[in-house]
């Protein structure tokens, strides 16, 4: 009975939040395809320059909400550091819903250094929307050594969008130093954490996450798995380890994550295959759910490039 | 035969005389309503029928030795006799007991569905059964060889109330009497000789335990009655309160009766639309006891009465109250507060107060005696049993008294509250209520942790919060509890702020504004919570607190978080408004003004302008409401510091002062007229120092107009009365004073038949006197016998205050000239000006308004009963004439000697004012 209300709460929030986080990866994305050149301004017009700027930053104060969300666009597009304060100015001056995201979003595009303080505080907004925008931006700036704690306060946040979040971005930005905080996270149900262990982990935190397998959703664990398998510094013995324990968890997914890993190992050719290859292969030999075999799914190519492995 | 018929004749003339003697005794039936209840005499007869009081000692059983008599819960079911020193079972019957065993001597009673049982208590050998009636058995008494049976129904309402009171005989259970009546009956008692059988909820009849007769019945007028209670000490009864039966108890009255209060505890409600529930002190007698296991029997308040001593009404064994609630024992002092706590591991089934201690049954067997210092085992026994009810005889067992510390209360109470046993969830809450009421601060931190108990039941932490309102010290722990918040991987959560912020306020916290302010900007604060918070901020907070609030206000005024339920930008709007001074408000209104911010926040902003105008409006009308009573109060006060009336001095003064400024009028009316004798102004005077319906005599048009003008403007004292009648005679004699009083002028002069104004016209007439310096008085009737004055030459005016300019041969004299005393008699001096006026009293005038206190009433003015016209209003053209006046009495030369024969007698004087409308005119 209980996991329905859970599962109604989290579907009814993920689509309460995904214009917001649509419009976030909308502009994050934007803000990738948005070099520090003027000449990438959305085909809106003529590209500002930085002699705009003050214009640029007296138009955040228009009564106009359209004029401001513009004048924040066009910061966002100068990429300039001088933009950062002005928005913290306009975020801390108590704004509608609109140009708060939207500034935010923009700090998230400059990811400076600079901004980190209003961010921070914005990480206590009441509002979820605001606070996520906020981490996402926090999560943007690089080589602040304020980042991780700031992210790892969202694991502790109320909100579950916001913990899954953090706990994405702290495994991306490569905070080791979190590893610890993760896994309490992901004891407590932040699945997001899976993958981060799985990024940052070591051997030894492998067979702490070996912990997790049957208590955690298979699904969630193999976001973590591929994550070590793929990793380089993760030690041959260790992947074998992991191949084993998923070849008896077996089932679809592993099936499918397995073949997936297998594609991304190099060729064999000629070579003998090693320990870990022969591990893989067995696994999938072996994995099977039903009356269906992993095998089946298997490609003839895929399967006759491993052909010299067996 | 004849004889034998003669005897039959006489015998039945004997019986049918006797029959007529027994229906004609003032013998009624046992409770019958129509019995003489509350007489001292009759129940004075009952007290001396009772032993003397004592103190029970010893089991009350034949065996002398303590003993329970238990029903069990296992089938199959019987009664138990056990001794408690041993817990060994005496003797077993089996019975489906549906009521609470009864020792009774050397019987127990019990009955189940059909039927009463008797049996032998120390063998439990059945002596004899009744049928049950188709009435509740409610329970039995018994006084010596005979048990007192009571039956009733309609206790709890319903249409049927009926009670059958039995008396049998203990040996053999054959029925000796009997009484079937109309109404409830309770549990009787018995105790020498006497039956007290409660009654309707109201009375206790006392019965003849032989004959079953009632001899005195106690009906209470103010209070319930519930139970009755035979005790070696006396006999109780009451409901919630205990009273002994005395004398006093004849008052019916819990005033003339000897009782006290006990402390009785209240369950507190635990749900919306609950009262508090008040717990019995004994097992009402009007309700079967059960037998099998049920709440009635777990909650109970236990005392004993003991020997009173002279200075007690009633008193208690050990001055100990014992509150069982299932397995929670509370032992208190009469006083009520709480002396220990304790929790047992059985629920108790029954108890009773011994010396020392209470004596406790548990549903499983265990025996217990509570220390009645401490709380802990004075003694401790019984076996492994499952029992439903128990009846008790154990008076006497030896107790030793713990030497144990007691346990600290507050330990126990939070244990009490903490208890996860659900079913106790109200004396849980009883538990919270005394907890406190403890002083100790940290009893404050208590009550919190026991809110943030994540298994406490919703009813119990409204019950903590409740208490917790109610705490005066402890902030402390309070304000520490603000430095808590949610953190998910932690497992923590926020402090109860719906609880912890309306204490704060209430203790005036104020070092938790920094906690408050942290609360306010944690966004795990929950949106229910935050308006309080807020709110505490500003309300414990100063100016200090401004910049936080602003920057809650400023950061959220747009936000669509508050868009529909905006109260914490509001408060934060009410804080800055009230203590952010100047820049505050100016900050408000750039936010009003500020098209993005909340229409909400912009609304609330305005209404608090509003409501400060409001308010500075609402003062200012409370002020001037205030000034206002304030100078009504004054004035009441300057008004009651008034004369009631002017005195004719006052007048005069008035007159005095302004006698320059009717100097004109005169001379001028004396101009016209040289035979002018006087001036008489007549006038209403209103209590604020105004004349008005000023008439004048003579009542020439120019003498009049311009007397009135002038005398209108005159401002005279204030005084009580709403107004008054007065008048002031300016007498133009020459020079020459008045011998008499203006009284004595309008006395005499103005004769009933005659205005005073008309004795010139008929002096003229007659030919008379034509000058004013005769020493003639004036204020003779103009039937005296003296000559009409002369005509005054205008020479003949002495005028020693003429002023300047002023025609002095047409002026009248100053200095002698005029001749006026006022109404105290006091007259002009040869030295006094020439328009020495002489008014007439203005007491005996109709007052129009009696101010308190009222002062000694006036006597009624010597007014002429005829009906005059209102001088003030028309002036008669002519002097006027007394309408219905004799013809012989008008104005016509006067007679020669002064005894006017149509002259009506002038005492006859009515209320009616002279200067009144002439009646029908």
């Amino acid at each position: 009975m209980r996991p329905l209300p859970l599962l109604l709460l989290f579907i009814g929030l993920s689509l309460a939040l995904t214009p917001n986080d649509v419009a976030a990866q909308r502009a994050r994305g934007a803000g990738r395809r948005a070099p520090a050149t003027p000449a990438a301004s959305d085909g809106e017009g003529p590209a500002p320059s930085i002699e705009e700027l003050p214009a640029i930053i007296a138009r955040l104060r228009s009564a106009n909400a359209d004029e401001v969300r513009e004048a924040i666009t066009l910061l966002t597009i100068l990429n300039d550091e001088r933009g950062v304060t002005p928005l913290a100015e306009l975020l801390r001056s108590g704004q509608p819903d609109s140009i708060t995201d939207a500034a935010l979003e923009a700090l998230a595009r400059l990811a400076m250094p600079s901004g980190i303080d209003v961010l921070s505080e914005f990480t206590h907004h009441r509002r979820v929307g605001a606070r996520r925008r906020a981490y996402a931006a926090i999560a943007a700036i690089r080589n602040d050594r304020r980042v991780p704690s700031l992210l790892e306060q969202g694991l502790r946040d109320s909100d579950r969008t916001i913990r899954e979040d953090a706990a994405g971005a702290l495994g991306r930005i490569g905070a080791r130093g979190s590893l610890e905080i993760l896994f309490r996270a992901f004891e407590r149900g932040v699945l997001g954490a899976s993958e981060a262990i799985g990024r940052l982990g070591t051997d030894r935190e492998v067979a702490r996450f070996h912990a997790f397998l049957g208590r955690m959703p298979i699904s969630v664990m193999l976001g973590g798995y591929d994550q070590f398998l793929q990793r380089r510094d993760i030690s041959e013995s260790v992947k074998i380890d992991i191949i084993n324990r998923l070849r008896e968890v077996s089932g679809r997914m592993v099936c499918q994550s397995l073949l997936t890993y297998r594609d991304t190992l190099p060729p064999l050719g000629r070579q003998q295959p090693n320990e870990l290859r022969r591990a893989l292969t067995q696994a999938l030999d072996q994995i099977a759910w039903g009356t269906t075999r992993c095998r089946s799914l298997d490609t003839p190519a895929a399967a006759a490039a491993e052909g010299g492995a067996r | 035969m004849s004889r034998d018929l003669r005897s039959i004749r006489a015998l039945a003339i004997l019986a049918l005389g006797a029959s007529l003697a027994g229906c004609g005794a003032a013998h009624l039936e046992a409770f019958s309503y129509q019995f003489a209840d509350n007489q001292a005499s009759s129940l004075e007869g009952v007290l001396a029928r009772l032993p003397a009081p004592s103190q029970a000692s010893r089991p009350t059983n034949a065996t002398g030795a303590p003993l329970l008599v238990a029903t069990t819960h296992d089938a199959p079911r019987q009664l138990e006799a056990i001794d408690p020193s041993t817990a060994e079972v005496r003797w077993s019957y089996a019975l489906d007991a549906q009521t609470r065993p009864e020792i009774l001597g050397d019987l127990v009673l019990c009955s189940d569905r059909a039927r009463l049982v008797a049996l032998d208590a120390a063998s439990g050998r059945l002596r004899w059964q009744r049928a049950l009636p188709d009435l509740a058995y409610v329970g039995a008494a018994r006084d010596g060889g005979t048990v007192f049976l009571a039956f009733t129904v309609g206790a709890l309402g319903g249409a049927r109330r009926d009670g059958d009171l039995v008396a049998v005989d203990a040996a053999t259970g054959s029925e000796r009497w009997r009484h079937r009546i109309t109404g409830v009956l309770g549990q009787p008692a018995a105790e020498g000789g006497v039956v007290f059988v409660p009654y309707e909820r109201q009375s206790i009849s006392m019965l003849d335990a032989l004959t079953g007769d009632e001899i005195a019945r106690v009906r209470s007028t103010d209070d319930v009655i519930a139970w009755v209670r035979a005790d070696p000490s006396g006999i109780y009864y009451g409901h919630r309160g205990l009273y002994r039966l005395t004398s006093g108890s004849a008052a019916g009255t819990r005033a003339a009766a000897t009782r006290i209060e006990p402390p009785i505890p209240s369950i507190p409600p635990l749900h919306e639309g609950e009262q508090e529930r008040p717990v019995d002190l004994e097992d009402d007698g009007f309700l079967p006891k059960p037998g099998t296991r049920s709440a009635r029997g777990r909650i109970h308040l236990y005392a004993s009465p003991r020997l009173a001593t002279t200075d007690e009404p009633v008193a208690v064994l050990d001055d100990t109250y014992y509150f069982v609630y299932y397995r929670y024992v509370f032992a208190m002092n009469v006083d009520g507060s709480l002396r220990w706590a304790r929790i047992l591991e059985q629920d108790v089934i029954g108890a009773q107060v011994l010396e020392g201690g209470l004596f406790t049954v548990g549903e499983q067997g265990q025996l217990r005696v509570l220390d009645r210092v401490n709380g802990q085992d004075a003694w401790s026994g019984g076996s492994a049993m499952q029992l439903s009810s128990v009846a008790i005889d154990v008076a006497g067992l030896p107790i030793t008294p713990s030497a144990a510390a007691p346990r600290p209360v507050r330990e126990v109470l939070n244990e009490i509250a903490l208890d996860p046993d659900n079913r106790l969830v109200a004396a849980r809450a009883y538990a919270v209520r005394l907890l406190g009421a403890l002083p100790e601060p940290e009893i404050t931190r208590d009550l919190l942790d026991l809110y943030q108990q994540r298994s406490m039941p919703r009813a119990l932490r409204d019950a903590i919060a409740a208490t917790l309102r109610t705490r005066t010290s402890g902030s402390e722990f309070l304000v520490a509890a603000l430095s808590t918040r949610y953190d998910f991987i932690e497992e923590t959560s926020g402090p109860p702020l719906e609880l912890i912020v309306p204490s704060l306020i209430q203790m005036h916290a104020t070092d938790a504004v920094p906690g408050l302010v942290q609360q306010m900007n944690d966004h795990e604060t929950s949106a229910a919570a935050l308006p309080i918070v807020v709110q505490a901020i500003a309300e414990l907070g100063d100016a200090s607190v401004v910049p936080a609030l602003r920057a809650f206000l400023i950061l959220y005024r747009a936000d669509s978080t508050f868009s529909e339920h905006a109260e914490p930008l509001v408060e934060a709007a009410r804080g800055i408004f009230q203590l952010g001074g100047p820049e505050g408000r100016e900050l408000l209104t750039a936010l009003a003004g500020e098209p993005r911010t909340l229409p909400l926040v912009t609304q609330a902003i305005g209404g608090l302008y509003e409501a400060e105008e409001r308010q500075a409006r609402e003062l200012a009308a409370r002020e001037e409401a205030d000034a206002a009573r304030a100078a009504d109060e004054a004035a009441r006060e300057a008004r009651a510091a008034l004369p009631t009336a002017l005195s004719q001095e006052q007048i005069n003064q008035v007159f005095a002062e302004h006698a320059e400024t009717l100097r004109d009028c005169v001379a001028g009316e004396v101009q016209r007229n040289p035979l002018l004798g006087q001036v008489r102004v007549v006038f209403i005077l209103t209590n604020d120092g105004r004349a008005s319906e000023i008439g004048v005599a003579p009542s020439s048009d120019e003498l009049t107009r311009c007397m009135t003008e002038r005398v209108a403007a005159f401002e005279f004292p204030q005084f009580r009365q709403r107004r008054q009648r007065a008048a002031f005679t300016i007498a133009l004699r020459g020079g020459q004073p008045t011998a008499t009083s203006s009284e004595g002028v309008l006395d005499q002069a103005l004769a009933p038949s005659a205005p005073w104004w008309t004795w010139w016209d008929r002096r003229a007439e007659a030919g008379a006197r034509t000058t004013l310096d005769a020493a003639e008085d004036v204020s003779l009737a103009w039937w005296t016998a003296r000559p009409a004055p002369e005509r005054p030459t205008a020479t003949a005016m002495p005028t020693p205050a003429v002023p300047e300019g002023t025609d002095a041969t047409t002026l009248p004299p100053a200095a002698g000239g005029g001749s006026a005393s006022g109404q105290g008699g006091s007259s002009a001096s040869g030295g006094s000006p020439w328009w020495v006026g002489a008014g007439e009293s203005p007491e005996g005038d109709a007052s129009e308004e009696a101010p308190p206190p009222a002062p000694a009433p006036e006597p009624a003015p010597a007014e002429p009963a005829q009906p005059r016209g209102r001088r003030g209003r028309t002036t008669p053209p002519t002097p006027p004439t007394r309408p219905g006046l004799p013809s012989q009495i008008q104005p016509t030369a006067p007679p020669a000697q002064p005894s006017p024969p149509a002259q009506p007698a002038p005492p006859a004087q009515p209320e009616t004012p002279w200067w009144a409308p002439a009646e029908g005119g």
